[in-house]
């Protein structure tokens, strides 16, 4: 009996159940991309003292994902936008992953360990960065991001989008394997 | 529309790959322990019998002035029994040989770095600094960070010992690799003595002994396990007193003087007696107190020296008493037996009756102990704390030091002001050994109230404890640049280092990089 009263759900009740849903996501969206700004906004000074270029790109990523934010909170976004919110968080994303692997090569000195230092300085230019607890936490606030804005794309765009993300995925293990990050 | 289940794979690859790289750093670094010595096959506590560490032997001496060639190698020993351990060492032991100063004697120190070109396991280059701690050495002489010698290399580095007795230790200060070098063994005791000191009838000669206290872990070869995948410090399972795990020391029915040295990399220690009988405090990092103090427990971090007194004369022939360690922070990993540091066994035998006297003033008139607060013509504010995922002291780290070609500073005082500084941590998750080269200095308060009774004596390191704030008093008699930093050598690696400069008009200081090592060759003329 009460499948049977689900399967004849009213069609205007679930539209809102629907939209109920969307908005779910889009308020988890806003939630992230504001998370990820507030983040951005706290290691900004730190950044800006070790390298003042990485301390701009803080404070601009802050601002651009504030402003990701704001977008969703203000009304839905199209397709084009959604891919550019996408793709850029993965351009954040894979800073962040060269950072703690390789090294960002044209990058200053990090103060500390973490390679063949010369003598008597700090190690080499571009050597990598110390993995910590909030730029983890950042990381996964950053790929559920990913995750959401791609739900929120229609159909086509959000199944070719979620194939070039395997495909970036798959990308970044084949890299890791051969041991290029 | 929410994912598919097939998006949500899809993304889910992107995102399995980014974040698996970064976490793979963290869990390899863990994954180091995973070949940790298991504490059933340690030793029991009290198994190995205490060893004294050697005396070094002039090479050469003059009317003025005692010569030594102290070779720093790559030794095997035995710290677990039945193991093998690569060790470093100064002169073939570990801890290296202890170094008896008279004051007012010159010291120079052939120190050659005869390490081997690569560090066998961690793969670094081995060069050295060698940094005489409590000494006031010329800047050049210091140990300053980043005047390395490489191996191959060597150095002479000249000691005045124009200052009263005490006891002094030195150890590898090399930039960014010293916790690797001391851990491996490069840390050893110096003393420097004088008329004062000898004319008091406390302990001297064999019942005068250096502890060196320190922690490690090992693998399960018995190798050492270094690790820097928690950039908060390193703790071992194994108490190690002058490199032997939980020794047992026979004394004899009478006072002994402990040089007690806190050489771990990141343990703070909390010294008591089983027998719950105080321990005598008769001296601290600059040399005897005004007069002595008896704790019941005594808080030391890595860096600090203290000079204390049992009394076995209480004690009965055969009885055991158990030199405890209690951790005095939460801040510590603690395991079974880090508890407990050494014990000692009394015996019968005979034994020399002079210089067993602890008199009820030793020192009251130390230059420091007598300085004035109101003679401080500045107070400066030291921050020691982590930010940005970096060790920093007021928010610098040695970098800016390098940056700046070694010219950028934190403080420049004057050549024979005395200044008060104050040293805070505002943070709860550790704490810092904090280290001023040069100076010795009068704590004048922690966190606003007087300093623990034994601390009442002159100091070079300072006990910065979770959200503490300690103020120091200190006169600044030497001339140039000087460190400043932070003790637990893990922090002092990754950069929680700076300098100051003393400043004198009239004369300018020498540069702590001004005399630099040079390749040792089999034609090079004997120190």
């Amino acid at each position: 009996m009460g499948a049977t009263v689900l399967h004849r759900e009213p069609l205007k009740r679930q539209r809102l159940r629907l939209d109920h849903q969307r908005s779910f996501a889009v308020d988890a969206a806003i939630a992230l991309s504001s998370a990820a700004a507030l983040a951005h906004a706290a290691s900004t000074s730190s950044h800006y003292s070790w390298w003042a270029l990485s301390g701009g790109l803080f404070a601009f990523l802050a601002v651009a994902q504030g402003a990701l934010a704001y977008r969703l909170y203000r009304k839905p976004m199209s397709d084009a936008a959604l891919r550019v919110a996408v793709w850029g968080t993965v351009a954040i994303v894979g800073l962040y992953v060269v950072s703690r692997t390789v090294g960002i090569p044209f990058a200053p000195e990090i103060a500390g360990h973490g390679g063949a230092a010369r003598p008597g300085r700090s190690i080499v230019p571009g050597a990598n960065k110390y993995v910590g607890a909030f730029d983890l936490l950042t990381l996964v606030v950053e790929l559920l991001l990913v995750m959401v804005l791609t739900g929120l794309m229609t159909k086509q765009t959000r199944q070719r989008t979620s194939a070039k993300l395997m495909w970036a995925g798959l990308a970044i293990w084949v890299l890791a394997g051969v041991s290029a990050l | 529309m929410p994912l598919s289940r097939r998006d949500l794979i899809k993304t889910g690859v992107f995102a399995g790959a980014a974040l698996s790289l970064p976490l793979n750093r963290v869990v390899s670094g863990q994954s180091a322990f995973a070949n940790q010595m298991p504490t059933s096959k340690l030793p029991k506590p009290f198994t190995v019998p205490f060893s004294r560490a050697p005396i070094a032997v002039p090479v050469r001496t003059t009317g003025t002035a005692d010569y030594y060639h102290i070779e720093s190698k790559m030794i095997s020993g035995e710290i677990l029994p039945g193991f093998k351990t690569m060790l470093f060492s100064y002169g073939g032991s570990v801890p290296g040989p202890v170094i008896k100063a008279t004051r007012g004697r010159e010291v120079v120190v052939r120190h050659w770095n005869n390490l081997p070109a690569v560090h066998p396991t961690l793969g670094y280059e081995p060069w050295t600094s060698v940094h005489l701690h409590g000494g006031a050495s010329l800047p050049q002489y210091d140990g300053y960070a980043s005047d390395v010698t490489l191996p191959g290399q060597f150095k002479d580095y000249h000691y005045p010992n124009q200052q009263c007795a005490r006891t002094l230790w030195y150890h590898d200060h090399g930039i960014h690799h010293t916790a690797e070098n001391a851990y491996h063994g490069l840390a050893a005791q110096y003393h420097i003595h004088d008329p004062l000191e000898q004319s008091l009838g406390i302990p001297q000669g064999e019942f005068d002994v250096a502890l060196m206290l320190s922690d490690a872990v090992f693998n399960k070869d018995g190798s050492l396990l270094f690790t820097l995948a928690n950039q908060k410090g390193l703790w071992g399972d194994v108490m190690l007193v002058n490199g032997r795990p939980w020794p047992v020391m026979q004394v004899k029915r009478r006072k002994y003087r402990f040089r007690l040295c806190a050489s771990a990399l990141s343990r703070s220690f909390g010294l008591s007696l089983d027998s719950g009988d105080p321990l005598v405090v008769i001296a601290t990092d600059g040399g005897l107190m005004p007069a002595p103090v008896s704790t019941n427990m005594l808080r030391m971090m890595s860096g600090e020296r203290y000079e204390i007194i049992i009394d076995f004369s209480k004690y009965a022939v055969g009885q055991r008493i158990v030199l405890k360690n209690t951790s005095p922070s939460n801040n510590n990993r603690d395991f079974v037996n880090t508890n407990k540091m050494m014990a000692f066994d009394v015996i019968g035998d005979t034994f020399d009756t002079t210089n067993n006297e602890v008199p009820a003033v030793l020192n009251p008139a130390d230059p420091v102990m007598n300085l004035r607060k109101a003679d401080a013509v500045k107070t400066r504010e030291f921050l020691f704390h982590r930010k940005g995922g970096q060790w920093v002291i007021n928010d610098t780290t040695w970098k800016e030091v390098e940056d700046s070609n070694f010219e950028f500073v934190l403080a420049s005082p004057r050549y024979g002001d005395t200044e008060i500084w104050e040293f805070k941590n505002s943070a709860g998750g550790w704490f810092h050994p904090a280290h001023a080269h040069l100076v010795d200095f009068r704590i004048l308060s922690r966190n606003g109230l007087p300093p623990m009774p034994y601390e009442v004596g002159p100091k070079d390191t300072a006990y910065l404890g979770e959200n503490e704030t300690v103020r120091v008093l200190m006169k600044f008699e030497g001339r140039g640049k000087y460190m400043i930093h932070c003790h637990n050598i893990i922090h002092e690696d990754h950069d929680m280092m700076a300098q100051y400069e003393v400043i004198d008009p009239l004369r300018p200081g020498d540069d702590p990089m001004g005399t630099r090592a040079t390749a040792y060759l089999p034609t090079t003329p004997p120190v």
